[in-house]
């Protein structure tokens, strides 16, 4: 038993130890490992003396737990979530002023402050080109709407995923009902994100409707059939932010975070590394990635915020689509 | 005069004392809970939506389907592989004999992930045979599971048809030959009824090891709706918000296996025959054709079951870059990444796992010598106590303890200590069946020499008992640390910031594409499992597997 004793003395002595280092802040993300450890080291370069914890899971799982402890916060920032899911839980967020704000443009900021984008995903066409089989490659949203590509798109279910909503707002807003109707004709609903770039890799089907940062790390990773489409009628964004929770026990600490995660260093980083596409508007994208600036591509105008209001009629509508193209 | 009850009185109370804490209270609580809607009254609801929407249902029967569809798959590899093994003869015999019990200590993330890595849809053999034309079916979903899953728990059908064809009396079968009866029915009359319900007892235990298999199953279960993954997507989506479902799923899983595992103990294991005058028939050489075939089908069949522990070596030495990985370049980058970026799984890992296998061991022992040695009224519920745990899977105990320790008078959740209690929790029964067995073996009249020459009954326990089974604890101890090591389905559900273990980040590594950081991360593991084994074996010349 004297083992265990001793194992309880160490256990204690280092949970003091944790109490009195000041300098520990408590991340929740759902980013993945690879992203964090690059964030992490970002911040451990500006500030030595800051240890990062961190809690890993979903956005929807981590919100619903930060709405938990609302009354004892055991996290103090997330990072990060679609600006459009953060503008529903407003009400467990600290505003913060960041002095980093300033390179970021107006559309990315919350007028309170309480959130703030810190990086854009740009929806793209991923492109398989050795499953194609003779068909052209699709340049855009309508050229998936033709019955050819019955069966080879493959896309995410929009209730299981924050960007897979804004994939099919954003045809629903630029082509209608009768628009996404076709789409679900031809489309194969996977049910996490993670499911589409993977099995457009893998080769299972030739077009994936995705991430521009999912679909160029397999362009970056060295797989030459792997394509990316940015749909010549316009593509969606669907900014992601974060915030400090309300509560937030090391304050301090998750501000420097806060600031960390908005610099250029660490916005670079990010971009070069885990193609992260910054909202700081001082970052030449192309110049460092061979993708191209957000200014180059047509964009399609969408309010997120909005968008989120109009969730639930969305999903119905969509599950309706699917079951339509079902019969 | 001394304390009333003073030591073993004591002991037997405080053992007692830390199962209720540890699993009838939270198993209380999540009972409580599956009957509690948000205000605090009484509902039937999450029963009534686990029975009565097609998804749950969907979800239970092809739970059940699965754990038929592997029992009898483990059955049909594990009996005939014990049959081979015993009977016959043949060159490396004894490396095929002893190599199965690896397949127990292989962590189920890193098999599930190498078989990915070779079968999945972007797999090196898939990619392989369709660079020449042959169009591979989808590992994922029925296929998949089974495969993996029979090639892991088809060693506890051989291990237990093994030791029963090992008990067998040949002249039993010598008797049914000289009567005039054919080898053949002979094997069918004789030896198979005394053998089948050492077989049926250890099919039953693997059918609720697959019902509770949480890695494999969502690993590999593609679309297939199962309870196991199903409950536990449901403890996350659900946190917060009023746990009904879950912990209804999560009782209709321990009842389950409960019900299984009780057929088990009252019906099979009472038909278990025990041969006094066993003599087994020697091996024969397999010289015929057949003989060889048989051989190399053993063989084949347990090369196929390490292939995990070779595609994980490979695959951390092989180039990634990103998601994607370059087959046949080789580079020591992942291994370095997991080093450098992020040791905190291994350390946690080391941690917990070494904290677990002190406390499990000591009370694994200290439970099983007041059962064995001290008989009693406390010790005998001691004794039913301490199998309880093996009804809940890993998910479920989990989930009771997450509902049990998250606020309160005892508040663990967010705590190593959490995490310590899963591993010990889960591995006791286990850890307590092998000291029991061993303290049969030691005579109570060594004890009462020692007691009766005056030397306290606790000091005789340290003195004389401990010095005679020190080397059957190391065991003991290294089985401890390489099972709660390879932990998952509980750990997954109670672990949150700072607590993340080397299964948990090879789980999340190969749910977001990365294999090559996954496979560095399973090389770890894969070493601090086998690493303290070859020594202890080396060193201590220990049976690590006498004791199973």
């Amino acid at each position: 038993m004297n083992m265990r004793f001793r194992w309880l003395t160490a256990a204690a002595l280092s949970c003091a130890a944790f109490a009195v280092s000041a300098q520990t802040v408590v991340l929740y993300s759902s980013n993945n490992p690879e992203v964090i450890a690059n964030a992490v080291a970002s911040a451990k370069k500006q500030h030595p003396s800051l240890t990062v914890k961190q809690v890993t899971g979903g956005t929807g799982t981590l919100m619903k737990r930060i709405q938990a402890e609302a009354a004892n916060a055991g996290g103090d920032i997330l990072w990060s979530g679609g600006v459009g899911t953060l503008a529903a839980f407003t009400d467990v967020m600290e505003s913060y002023q960041s002095p980093e704000a300033k390179a970021i443009p107006k559309q990315f900021q919350e007028a309170k402050n309480r959130y703030i984008g810190t990086n854009v995903h740009v929806m793209v066409l991923m492109v398989n080109d050795k499953q194609l089989k003779g068909l052209a490659a699709p340049k855009t949203w309508s050229d998936l709407m033709k019955p050819e590509w019955k069966g080879k798109v493959v896309i995410t279910d929009p209730s299981k995923s924050g960007t897979a909503f804004i994939q099919i707002y954003g045809l629903l807003k630029q082509f209608g009902r009768e628009g996404l109707e076709k789409i679900a004709a031809n489309a194969v609903v996977v049910q996490s994100s993670g499911q589409v770039y993977k099995s457009v890799s893998a080769g299972e089907y030739p077009v994936g409707i995705t991430i521009e940062a999912s679909a160029y790390e397999f362009v970056a990773g060295g797989q030459k059939e792997i394509k990316l489409v940015y749909p010549s009628e316009g593509t969606y964004l669907g900014a992601e932010g974060m915030f400090i929770v309300k509560g937030a026990k090391n304050a301090a600490a998750a501000k420097q975070l806060y600031d960390v995660l908005l610099s250029k260093p660490a916005q670079e980083l990010l971009l070069v590394e885990n193609f992260r596409r910054p909202t700081r508007s001082d970052i030449a994208v192309s110049k460092l990635t061979s993708m191209p600036d957000l200014a180059s591509l047509k964009v399609f105008p969408l309010n997120l915020q909005v968008a989120t209001e109009e969730y639930e009629q969305l999903i119905s509508m969509w599950n309706m689509a699917v079951a339509k193209a079902k019969r | 005069m001394r304390l009333p009850g003073w030591p073993w009185g004591i002991l037997s109370l405080f053992s007692l004392a830390v199962l209720v804490l540890f699993v009838a209270y939270p198993m209380s609580v999540l009972t409580l809970h599956s009957l509690q809607d948000a205000q605090g009254h009484l509902t039937f609801a999450g029963f009534a939506t686990v029975f009565g929407e097609a998804q749950y249902l969907e979800a239970i029967f092809n739970t059940l389907l699965l754990g038929v569809a592997v029992t009898c798959t483990s059955m049909a590899l594990g009996v005939p592989l014990a049959y081979v093994i015993a009977r016959c003869d043949f060159p490396l015999k004894n490396l095929v004999a002893i190599l199965p019990l690896v397949t127990i200590i292989i962590p189920e993330v890193i098999v599930g992930q190498s078989w990915l890595m070779m079968l999945g849809n972007n797999g090196l053999i898939t990619n392989s045979l369709r660079e020449v034309g042959v169009s591979v079916p989808s590992f994922y979903g029925w296929g998949g599971m089974i495969f993996s899953m029979t090639l892991i728990y088809y060693t506890y059908v051989y291990l237990g048809t093994l030791a029963a064809l090992r008990g067998f009396d040949g002249q039993l079968e010598e008797a049914s030959l000289s009567l005039g009866a054919s080898p053949l029915a002979t094997r069918i009359k004789v030896l198979l009824p005394t053998v089948a319900p050492a077989i049926l007892v250890n099919a039953l235990v693997v059918f609720t090891l697959v019902v509770g298999n949480f890695a494999l199953s969502s690993m590999l279960g593609g679309q297939i709706p199962l309870l196991s993954v199903m409950t536990y997507s449901l403890f996350v989506s659900e946190m917060g918000s009023s746990p009904v479902l879950q912990s209804s799923l999560s009782v209709v899983m321990v009842l389950l296996v409960g019900v299984v595992l009780f057929f088990q103990k009252r019906v099979v294991e009472r038909k278990m025959v025990q041969m006094t005058q066993g003599r087994a028939p020697a091996p024969r050489r397999a010289e015929s054709w057949r003989g060889s075939l048989l051989a190399l089908a053993a063989v084949v069949v347990v090369t196929l079951s390490l292939v995990p522990l070779i595609a994980v070596f490979v695959g951390a030495f092989t180039k990634a870059r990103g998601p994607v990985m370059h087959w046949g370049q080789w580079s020591t980058q992942s291994i370095e990444r997991a080093f450098a970026l992020a040791p905190e799984p291994i350390i946690n890992s080391m941690l917990f796992a070494g904290s677990a296998t002190l406390i499990g061991t000591a009370l694994a022992l200290l439970v099983s010598y007041l059962v064995v040695k001290k008989k009693s009224s406390l010790s005998g519920v001691l004794d039913y106590a301490v199998v309880l745990p093996l009804t809940i899977s890993g998910t479920v105990l989990g989930i009771a303890l997450v509902q049990s320790f998250n606020t309160g008078a005892l508040v663990l959740t967010g705590t190593s200590s959490i995490m310590i209690v899963c591993y010990v929790v889960r591995r006791l029964p286990f850890g307590v069946r092998n000291a029991s067995s061993m303290l049969y073996n030691i005579q109570g009249s060594i004890e009462e020499a020692s007691v009766s020459l005056g030397v306290s009954p606790l000091m005789t326990f340290f003195k004389v008992v401990l010095p005679v089974i020190k080397t059957s604890i190391l065991s003991a101890a290294i089985l401890m640390w390489a099972t709660s090591i390879s932990e998952l389905s509980a750990s997954i559900v109670v672990y949150s910031g700072g607590l993340e273990t080397l299964p948990i980040s090879i789980f999340r590594l190969v749910d977001t594409g990365r294999l090559g950081l996954a496979s560095a991360y399973g090389t770890v593991l894969v070493t601090l499992i086998l690493v303290p084994l070859a020594l202890a074996v080396k060193f201590f010349k220990i049976n690590l597997f006498s004791v199973k």
